[in-house]
């Protein structure tokens, strides 16, 4: 019972980071139809500054990490999708694939193509006696963190004149710009939001493995889109459940699986990919009429 | 400046010319053109300050063309396209939007997810920087909400979830809350009831009545004609005909309009 209870602890700390990834390509998708790629090496840009800035003043470390996240994401936004906002999803797809890789090959060739290491924040690698139950207090943390952004998030939306314009222009972008709507502006908001939340997901993966290497955001960014492309791309709420269901199962192979094969989990998840997006081409919540949307 | 046919003007009044207003918007020669497809091929009219304007014509005459390159939404070409003054050539969507240019596009384009008081909200973005001030708002909320009651019932709903009528009054309750100095709209009766039609040109004439420039692209020619101040038949990308209120009982003269003489 007592396994039985950190391990679904675990399984949702797991999916309240790559739910967090997907709402971070989510956002960015919902206004400019682009599928970021190259939204791990924004998560890979503030794990450096984490491992790098810890030892020397964490406050300064994870304030470092959020403005990093936010301006590499405004730089990628304005140095090369703003040039390429009236193309087709394709080519924005595979541009930025390129940004991908060019950044990653910028990271090593800055930090060089090993690991750097660094304890971040170990105090959360222990773990706290809650009757009777041990649970890892990253995982906790972890979850308040994504619960806190993702309700951030949604308030911003709901409640505020341009998180309204950001949803106007993920429904009808046309009709928001003869509405008034900046697109300018609403893509930048957009690119930022998802740049904070970029650097949320390196702290919990840093503190996570206290390593940092030049394809560190790779791995998370994969599962988010995903997660992402499974709930429904273009229904951000589908988004963030997909992201988080690819990160339960992640974690549930992981504890469940026979060690024989637990090397092949990933295998497992991709499996779930296909099945669901030959039973739901659009996306497990895209709610058939597709009139429901965030 | 231009000169206008409508009033010729002898060289001793040329002075006191200013006495005839200037036109809110004025349209000399637009052509849009996509790819090799001419869609508007020379259109020259004008909207004076709170007057109301017509345009008809059958389908793929150009109507919408001519409004999305006036809204910036597709590039056109023209020897003058101004509004208030300010030429609209080359400037974005969301600038002209918010220089109190509103457009109701065809199909109305409301926002179906979110609720009837968001989409109202999205309208007051054009609003941002100018207007009236607070005060001004409320009595612009208030007066728009008198003018079409039944979005006042239906504020917390999801704006998809309204009837055809009513998601197309909502569209223009959201154009005319950027308080705009010109309302275009892109056939406003398109789909809908006969007393939703009646309801939806009443609610445009009290527009004008509060002093807006209204520019009105229709297919209900009788209703359109009777109307506006002068109303352009539009065919082929071109202006075949400018008629007059009068015109509206003359049922052989608006079937020539439509079938082209």
């Amino acid at each position: 019972m007592t396994s039985f209870l950190q391990a679904l602890i675990d399984a949702t700390s797991a999916g309240a980071v790559y739910a967090l990834a997907a709402l971070g390509i989510g956002l960015v998708f919902g206004v400019l139809r682009l599928a970021n790629f190259a939204y791990g090496e924004i998560i890979t840009a503030s794990a450096y500054t984490l491992i790098i800035v810890w030892p020397i003043n964490p406050v300064l470390a994870v304030l470092g990490a959020a403005v990093v996240g936010v301006a590499v994401a405004l730089l990628m936004n304005y140095a090369v999708f703003s040039w390429l906002r009236s193309q087709s999803a394709a080519t924005l797809l595979i541009a930025s694939f390129g940004l991908s890789i060019l950044l990653q090959r910028i990271y090593e060739g800055i930090f060089g193509a090993n690991v750097l290491s660094a304890s971040v924040a170990s105090g959360l690698s222990t773990s706290v006696n809650l009757g009777g139950v041990r649970l890892n207090l990253l995982s906790v943390v972890t979850i308040v963190l994504a619960a806190v952004l993702l309700v951030g998030v949604q308030l911003f939306l709901t409640r505020t004149s341009i998180g309204l314009q950001v949803q106007a222009a993920s429904a009808d972008f046309r009709i928001a710009r003869l509405l008034g709507v900046r697109s300018g502006l609403v893509i930048a908001v957009t690119f930022a939001i998802s740049g904070f939340i970029a650097a949320a997901v390196a702290f919990v993966l840093t503190v996570q493995s206290g390593t940092v290497g030049p394809s560190f955001g790779v791995q998370p960014t994969l599962f988010g889109l995903i997660g992402a492309v499974i709930g429904g791309l273009r229904n951000l709420r589908g988004a963030v459940v997909g992201g988080f269901v690819v990160g339960v199962a992640l974690s549930l192979l992981t504890s469940w699986l026979p060690p024989e094969i637990n090397p092949f989990r990933t295998a497992f998840v991709y499996l779930l990919v296909i099945a669901v997006l030959v039973l739901r081409p659009n996306g497990l919540f895209s709610a058939g009429a597709g009139k429901v949307r965030t | 400046m231009p000169e206008y046919p409508t009033m010729p003007e002898s060289p001793e009044n040329a002075a006191t010319s200013s006495a005839r207003p200037e036109p809110i918007l004025d349209v000399q020669n637009l052509t849009v053109a996509y790819g090799g497809v001419t869609a508007v091929a020379g259109v020259t009219f004008h909207v004076g300050p709170g007057e109301l304007v017509g345009i008809i014509g059958p389908n793929g005459a150009g109507k919408s063309s001519t409004l999305l390159a006036l809204a910036g939404a597709v590039r056109g070409k023209a020897d003058r396209l101004t509004f208030e003054g300010t030429s609209l050539l080359g400037r974005k969507p969301e600038q002209i939007a918010r220089s109190g240019f509103a457009l109701v596009p065809e199909g109305h384009h409301i926002f179906g997810a979110l609720s009837v008081s968001d989409n109202l909200r999205l309208g007051e973005v054009a609003r941002h920087g100018k207007g009236r001030g607070k005060e001004g708002l409320a009595a612009t909320r208030e007066w728009v909400l008198e003018l079409f009651p039944i979005l006042r019932e239906f504020l917390g709903r999801p704006a998809g979830l309204l009837s055809g009528g009513q998601q197309q009054q909502l569209a223009i309750a959201r154009a005319l809350l950027s308080e705009p100095r010109l309302l275009v709209l892109d056939e406003p009766s398109l789909g809908l009831s006969p007393t939703a039609i009646d309801t939806v040109f009443e609610a445009i004439a009290a527009v004008q009545r509060a002093g807006t420039a209204v520019l009105l692209v229709e297919q209900r020619a009788q209703q359109t004609v009777a109307a506006a101040a002068r109303t352009h038949v539009l065919g082929e990308g071109r202006i075949t005909m400018t008629l007059g209120p009068a015109d509206a009982t003359d049922a052989e003269l608006l079937a020539k309009a439509y079938l082209g003489s």
